[in-house]
């Protein structure tokens, strides 16, 4: 199955991997809170990211750029949320497209390409 | 009719020219293509490739000519010019071929080898936009 945010096949063009970021409390220093001791404490969950790291591929430089928009057009502010799916079949619901930020060069080869990496987070207090 | 070349090696060429030079007693001329950057790509959903390819090559040539005297002159790397030497299948004159480029020299080097030393000359073919191949295999016709 291909991979989709809200629907929409943005990285269905060439191979792409899902990985997810950390979890877990997010622990600060007393010391950094104003105490004088070496303790922490925690502040609560973070919250989760999903990051997709992939290869955009069109046969020419426009399709490419037809790609590159329709993926950065997703990048709305304030950000909308919506489900993301993995390509198999995993999804995150209420994710927002934070990041897109692509590779130093656009490869010409056989294919045009640019690889890129995307970052959707759930946030604890949805836009 | 011009076409674009593929990796090759000529054997004793009988002419090979670099610029204005003509280089003369050469062994052997090889024409070489690989890949300075290769794409391959794995999905999430099994362990194998599914995209390769290679958007950065290169295509380099090495000419290695017998030393018979001193060597003192050129080429010396960075020299520039259009590397040309002429092919054919069975040493005679039908079918022979002219292959050119561009080029510019990266190595000279004097390697010794049982029957004296040799000149090895490394060069880099360069392509004039990018997109055509540097190497270009042409009917030689009657050009000497």
């Amino acid at each position: 199955m291909s991979s989709s945010f809200k629907s929409k096949d943005l990285f269905g063009s060439g191979p792409h991997r899902f990985a997810m970021g950390k979890r877990g409390q997010l622990v600060v220093s007393s010391f950094a809170l104003g105490a004088g001791d070496a303790s922490s404490v925690w502040l609560g969950l973070i919250e989760t990211d999903i990051t997709v790291r992939g290869r955009l591929q069109a046969t020419s430089e426009a399709a490419l750029w037809t790609l590159r928009d329709a993926v950065v057009a997703e990048l709305v502010d304030p950000p909308v949320a919506g489900t993301l799916v993995d390509l198999n079949g995993r999804s995150w619901s209420e994710m927002s497209f934070v990041s897109y930020v692509e590779g130093d060069r656009t490869d010409r080869g056989r294919v045009r390409s640019v690889v890129y990496t995307a970052i959707f987070r759930k946030f604890a207090t949805p836009p | 009719m011009a076409g674009t070349g593929a990796e090759m090696l000529a054997i004793n060429p009988r002419v090979v020219k670099f610029g204005a030079s003509s280089w003369e007693s050469v062994i052997s001329v090889s024409v070489d293509r690989g890949a300075d950057k290769v794409v391959a790509e794995i999905s999430d959903l099994g362990p194998h490739v599914v995209l390769v390819d290679v958007p950065e090559q290169r295509v380099t040539a090495r000419v290695t000519t017998e030393l018979l005297t001193d060597d003192l002159g050129p080429p010396r790397p960075g020299d520039s010019g259009t590397l040309v030497f002429f092919t054919s299948p069975a040493g005679t004159d039908g079918g022979r071929k002219k292959v050119s480029m561009t080029a510019v020299v990266t190595a000279v080097r004097h390697p010794s080898g049982p029957r004296g030393f040799t000149r090895v000359v490394d060069l880099i073919a360069v392509s004039s936009d990018g997109v055509s191949d540097p190497v270009v295999i042409s009917d030689a016709g009657g050009e000497r």
